[in-house]
């Protein structure tokens, strides 16, 4: 396209600004919602991908009071501080179809040096935990010496390393990767260490945790081991407790995730619609007030392609830029708002990384911009095909 | 240059009914030619006018500009042999309301990234009376300046084949002769300017006549022609 060409273009954006910007918003709005269905959509797998990995146990054991069937409670990390009995961890190891299974412990502190909010601690047993430990050696690969903790993303850690509870200091040995969810603010510790919080607790005169009698049991069935079997002699021994399968841990993380999907895409969808739309109608009615303008060119050497290429490069000038503050602002949006959306959508939400965001940005860019051209592309043929005769005569 | 059209017919569809709005015409002009199309209303003058200036293509016949036939051009020659030899005036009077008038004028140069010769545009402006006017927007000006305005477009390119339709409609009788002189002296040059007109002032400054009447067109060879 010449010099000229772009001028006849950039004109007549502004000479009906009203109309030219209300456009540029229009698929500036499409494309932030696309953008954000995108990344969303992306950040709630990539949640639910690390929870996953994460919890590779195969059944729950948790405390009869623990609404696991409404609310999955353990998995978004809203913690349930009533313990099991201290009988349940060994009798379950010795159920036959039992390969593995290990204790965990949740309790929260009122005030920590850390935070300005309470503080969850998590404790596992390093020497049996098969679900916590894999993902706190993606980022620590040493032992876990007694007093030492890793913290969850986050939790600030001053520059001394250290982090006080009960007046005990605590040595923050690593920084875990962002799960998405509460765990995020959570302390992890081994046993030994648990132990520790246990006696500076009782110093201060809290005694709410205990060693013994743990907040939770996960284990791993062997191969063909029968659920079902498993399942009845716990519950045939124990009263107040549940046993729960892998597959409900998930259920309703997973339903309420693809409710959540189908709505962003659903407004996503709405928004393009209504760009192309708006596009589409404004087009046609800017070009029939223009067949002058049109013929004019045709009559001064014009070829018609050309006609075609200013409608939509026009076209393009809007959806384009629409399409770069759309990206701009959805991207800022969902980064500047990804920890209330953690905060209230409770299900895991993880932003993916930098090259799937990078990719979803690039489709923002290009989908609203390339659907908003091809929207007018029907009028720019048309106009390629104007009557001089009939487009001089029809408003003289 | 010579410009020939042979049996040309234009067809348009009315309510339904199909009507030749030219009609098996032949035309000729030669460079240097001051040609005057003669007819009423509605006789076809403008659309034969379209078909010679290579934007409206004819339903059957032939136009040759130099023994070329325009409309066995892809567009894109035909639009710059528009650009480049043909300075047509509509009837209408049309502009790019964006752009101021000097904007406009050259228009047809920038549109192919040519040099603008501003001492031939200037001379332009001052003949036609409209140098003031440069850096008005066309919806500032009154009709009689803005076919002032065209007439300036049509003649930025130094075309050596002038078509204008009703060129002085808007215009008083003191610039309708100013165009006609400025016509005239162009045809000296050897233009061929071709107008279609009901203006009998016309004829004065011509060398050929045509009638047109009901989409057919009658070489005259009367009262006016021939001069």
């Amino acid at each position: 396209m010449k010099n000229t060409t772009f001028k006849i273009i950039y004109t007549n954006f502004w000479s009906h600004p009203v109309r030219s910007l209300g456009l540029v918003i229009l698929t500036a709005i499409a494309s932030a919602s696309l953008l954000t269905s995108v990344l969303f959509s992306k950040s709630l797998d990539t949640g639910f991908e690390q929870l996953s990995s994460r919890m590779g146990a195969d059944l729950l054991i948790v405390p009869g009071e623990t609404e696991v069937s409404d609310q999955p409670v353990l998995l978004q990390g809203g913690l349930s501080h009533s313990s099991l009995p201290h009988e349940v961890l060994e009798f379950t190891r010795n159920i036959p179809g039992i390969r593995i299974a290990s204790p965990q412990f949740y309790f929260t502190t009122l005030s920590a040096s850390c935070c300005d909010e309470k503080v969850n601690i998590i404790g596992f047993d390093s020497k049996t935990d098969f679900t916590i430990k894999p993902w706190i050696r993606k980022t620590y690969k040493k032992d876990f010496l007694p007093g030492s903790v890793i913290a969850g993303s986050d939790i600030n850690i001053d520059k001394s390393g250290k982090i006080k509870f009960f007046d005990q200091e605590f040595t923050v040995v690593g920084s875990l990767e962002p799960l998405g969810n509460k765990l995020d603010q959570a302390i992890f510790a081994d046993i030994e260490t648990i132990e520790i919080f246990r006696k500076a607790a009782a110093s201060k005169g809290y005694n709410f945790i205990s060693v013994n009698e743990p907040s939770a049991i996960l284990a791993n069935l062997e191969e063909n081991a029968d659920f079902e079997k498993i399942s009845q002699k716990l519950y045939g021994r124990f009263d107040n407790l549940q046993v729960v399968p892998r597959k409900n841990m998930f259920d309703s993380v997973i339903a309420t995730a693809a409710s959540f999907k189908i709505a962003v895409w659903a407004i996503a969808g709405i928004f393009l619609l209504i760009a192309i739309a708006a596009v589409t109608i404004a087009f046609s009615i800017s070009t029939n007030e223009r067949k002058k303008e049109f013929a004019t060119l045709l009559i001064i050497g014009a070829a018609r392609k050309k006609l075609s290429n200013i409608v939509l490069g026009e076209s393009l000038l809007i959806s384009g830029s629409g399409a770069i503050a759309g990206t701009l602002l959805g991207t800022v949006a969902i980064i500047s708002f990804r920890f209330l959306i953690q905060e209230n959508i409770n299900i895991p939400f993880v932003l993916p990384n930098v090259f799937a965001i990078f990719l979803a940005i690039v489709g923002a860019l290009f989908v609203p911009a390339i659907f908003g051209t091809l929207a007018s592309y029907r009028i720019a043929r048309k106009v390629g095909k104007i009557d001089v005769y009939t487009a001089l005569k029809e408003d003289a | 240059m010579i410009l020939n059209g042979n049996n040309i017919t234009k067809q348009y569809t009315r309510r339904g009914e199909k009507f030749n709005a030219v009609n098996n015409a032949d035309f000729f002009a030669w460079s240097g030619d001051f040609t005057v199309i003669f007819g009423e209303s509605g006789s076809g003058k403008s659309t034969l006018l379209n078909t010679l200036a290579g934007v409206t293509e004819p339903t059957s016949g032939s136009i040759e500009i130099d023994g070329q036939p325009i409309f066995a051009l892809k567009d894109e020659e035909r639009a710059l042999l528009r650009n480049e030899r043909i300075g047509y005036i509509p009837q209408n009077t049309a502009t790019l309301p964006a752009f101021t008038v000097a904007e406009n004028i050259t228009l047809s140069s920038s549109l192919y990234n040519k040099k603008v010769d501003k001492a031939h545009i200037g001379a332009l402006l001052n003949k036609l009376g409209i140098s003031h006017l440069a850096n008005e927007y066309p919806q500032n000006l009154s009709g009689g300046e803005l076919r002032r305005v065209s007439i300036a477009r049509a003649l930025a390119n130094k075309p050596d084949l002038i078509i204008a339709d009703e060129p002085t409609s808007n215009l008083d009788e003191e610039n309708s002769h100013k165009v006609y002189r400025l016509f005239a002296r162009l045809a000296r040059t050897g233009v061929s300017v071709i107008i279609a007109t009901h203006d009998k002032n016309a004829f004065g400054y011509s060398n050929r006549v045509y009638h047109m009447k009901s989409g057919a067109l009658i070489p005259d060879v009367g009262e006016y022609g021939n001069l």
